[in-house]
């Protein structure tokens, strides 16, 4: 696999989270090409499912990032992927996984840049406090 | 016996299931039963690899769940979902009647549905298999989320009726489409 400036990713979501986590994004590294959000809010599956297929029909590499595994964006997203096998699905998406995603894609391998963007992610959670004393 | 919930939800399982509903009832077990899902290995697994965490999820054909809903052991939550009125409407005929009654959950807007309620969006058709069901002793009731409000019997026929009103006086419900 070759890097690709342009690889496009999905944002796919519940209510306003993937357009508000893009916005936050583009704040901290300028403005993005390729990128969009899908909210599920008042769409069946279908429509969900037809929303996203006029995005993938290039059938170029595209990263589709989902909140939730188990919930109605990651079943959709997982049912596309049977047809459009270049799609890279990416639950649990949080602003860390994404500002790596933003910032190495075109820079490294596509098999680096799933590693480097799942790596991050888990990475960026962590929790500080209650070591000694928990508060009850 | 009794089962843990049984809902009626265009999405099948999904995170107002998973997470809204699952814990409060103690659900172990999400028994999709749908024709579509059953006979699609891939959508199965989709669904099988997205269970919660200490659940698990199986897909029955209607024709089984028929047969077989009142083996359905109450010493595991079980939560049952139905795709959509047409498919519990077809289990009804059959004498489904399970005690915990059959919440609807979701029915999204799509070409031809007029709005119920903000989560619920029917046809012509599926409001006649509605009105139907409601009278069949089902216990049909609507409820989005716990803790969202609950509409029993009486209350769905009068939104039904103040619909069909609607309708007759030309108005078109939402507007909103697929």
């Amino acid at each position: 696999m070759s890097p690709a400036a342009t690889i496009r990713a999905t944002l796919v979501t519940h209510g306003a989270l993937g357009a508000e986590l893009l916005k936050t994004a583009e704040a901290i590294l300028g403005p993005q090409e390729g990128c969009a959000f899908v909210s599920n809010a008042g769409r069946s599956l279908e429509a969900l499912m037809a929303e996203l297929s006029d995005r993938l029909d290039d059938g170029e590499p595209q990263v589709l990032f989902v909140d939730l595994l188990g919930g109605s964006c990651g079943h959709v997203c997982a049912l596309i992927q049977r047809r459009y096998p270049k799609v890279l699905l990416a639950a649990g998406i949080n602003l860390p996984m994404l500002l790596e995603f933003l910032h190495h894609r075109g820079r490294v391998p596509l098999g680096e840049l799933k590693a480097r963007l799942l790596e991050r992610g888990r990475d960026g959670i962590r929790c500080f406090g209650w070591d000694e004393e928990a508060p009850r | 016996m009794s089962l843990a919930l049984v809902r009626v939800d265009d999405r099948l399982l999904h995170g107002q299931v998973a997470l809204g509903w699952g814990p409060g009832v103690h659900a172990r077990v999400y028994l999709i039963a749908d024709d579509r899902v059953a006979a699609d290995s891939w959508e199965r697994a989709a669904y099988e690899a997205a269970a919660p965490p200490g659940t698990r999820v199986e897909v029955w054909d209607l024709a089984r769940l028929a047969a077989r809903w009142r083996d359905l052991n109450g010493a595991e939550g079980t939560v049952i979902l139905l795709r959509g009125l047409r498919e519990l409407a077809d289990l009804e005929k059959t004498g489904f009647r399970p005690p915990s009654g059959v919440n609807l959950g979701g029915l999204h807007a799509s070409p031809g549905t007029r709005e119920l309620l903000p989560f619920l969006h029917v046809t012509m058709d599926e409001s006649a298999i509605l009105a139907r069901l409601l009278e069949s002793g089902l216990g049909l009731y609507a409820q989005e989320l716990p803790g969202r409000p609950r509409y029993d019997r009486d209350a769905l026929l009068a939104l039904l009726a103040a619909m069909e009103g609607g309708a007759a006086a030309g108005r078109t419900g939402s507007g909103a489409g697929r």
